[in-house]
């Protein structure tokens, strides 16, 4: 069964669960739940390291939130864009 | 929405549209960017061509200036809060980017927004559509 299948009939955990399980990767999830506009809870579609990987296999979804599992920044850095 | 104050980069779930085809993705909060910038893989996963488009731009970065080109989103939408035909800026952050774009004044001027960090709030005040 691929990724996609099982995510298609597979439970429903909250996000933090979710970024939680997979530390370091890529999510993409299939949204079930939103409050005050962000999601709290969905379906896991697939993980990966690498982010386009993610965005590639994910293609054919009409919607999906897609985050990085850690932190916005890694501790020793900061930004300046 | 909640805002940390110890955060090392204050960040928002932004949802981006083509169509009725979404991605919702986590942007920089960025009042020093003047337009919403996305990279190229995700624009082009939601069916943008930014290779053919019409319009680029200089852009002045932390690392010199470069040329990218430049879209209108067909829908952005942060908190609840939308904005049509958002011009954007198509260009890559560093890979190792824990965020998916930056979101600037592009977007932003739209709004009212208060960055209460005292008391750990970011809101958003401004028309609900456009």
């Amino acid at each position: 069964m691929s990724a996609e299948i099982a995510a298609r009939t597979g439970a429903v955990s909250t996000i933090e669960e979710l970024i939680e399980h997979y530390p370091d990767e890529w999510l993409a999830i299939a949204v079930t739940a939103e409050a005050g506009g962000r999601p709290t809870s969905g379906r896991l579609v697939c993980h990966a390291k690498d982010p386009e990987e993610v965005w590639r296999r994910t293609r054919n979804w009409k919607r999906l939130y897609i985050v990085y599992a850690g932190p916005p920044l890694k501790k020793g850095y900061a930004a300046a864009f | 929405m909640k805002l940390d104050p110890r955060a090392s980069l204050i960040t928002v779930e932004v949802e981006i549209f083509k169509g009725t085809k979404s991605r919702i993705v986590r942007m920089a909060l960025d009042t020093g960017a003047t337009y919403v910038m996305v990279p190229w893989h995700v624009v082009e996963a939601l069916g943008y061509a930014p290779a053919k488009a019409r319009r680029s731009i200089s852009i002045t970065t932390a690392s010199g200036t470069e040329i990218a080109p430049m879209l209108r989103l067909d829908k952005v939408t942060v908190l609840g809060n939308s904005v049509g035909k958002a011009p954007t800026i198509c260009h890559d952050l560093p890979p190792q980017s824990p965020v998916n774009g930056l979101l600037g004044l592009s977007f932003l001027k739209w709004f009212d927004i208060d960055l209460h960090f005292l008391k750990h709030r970011l809101e958003f005040k401004g028309p609900s559509k456009r």
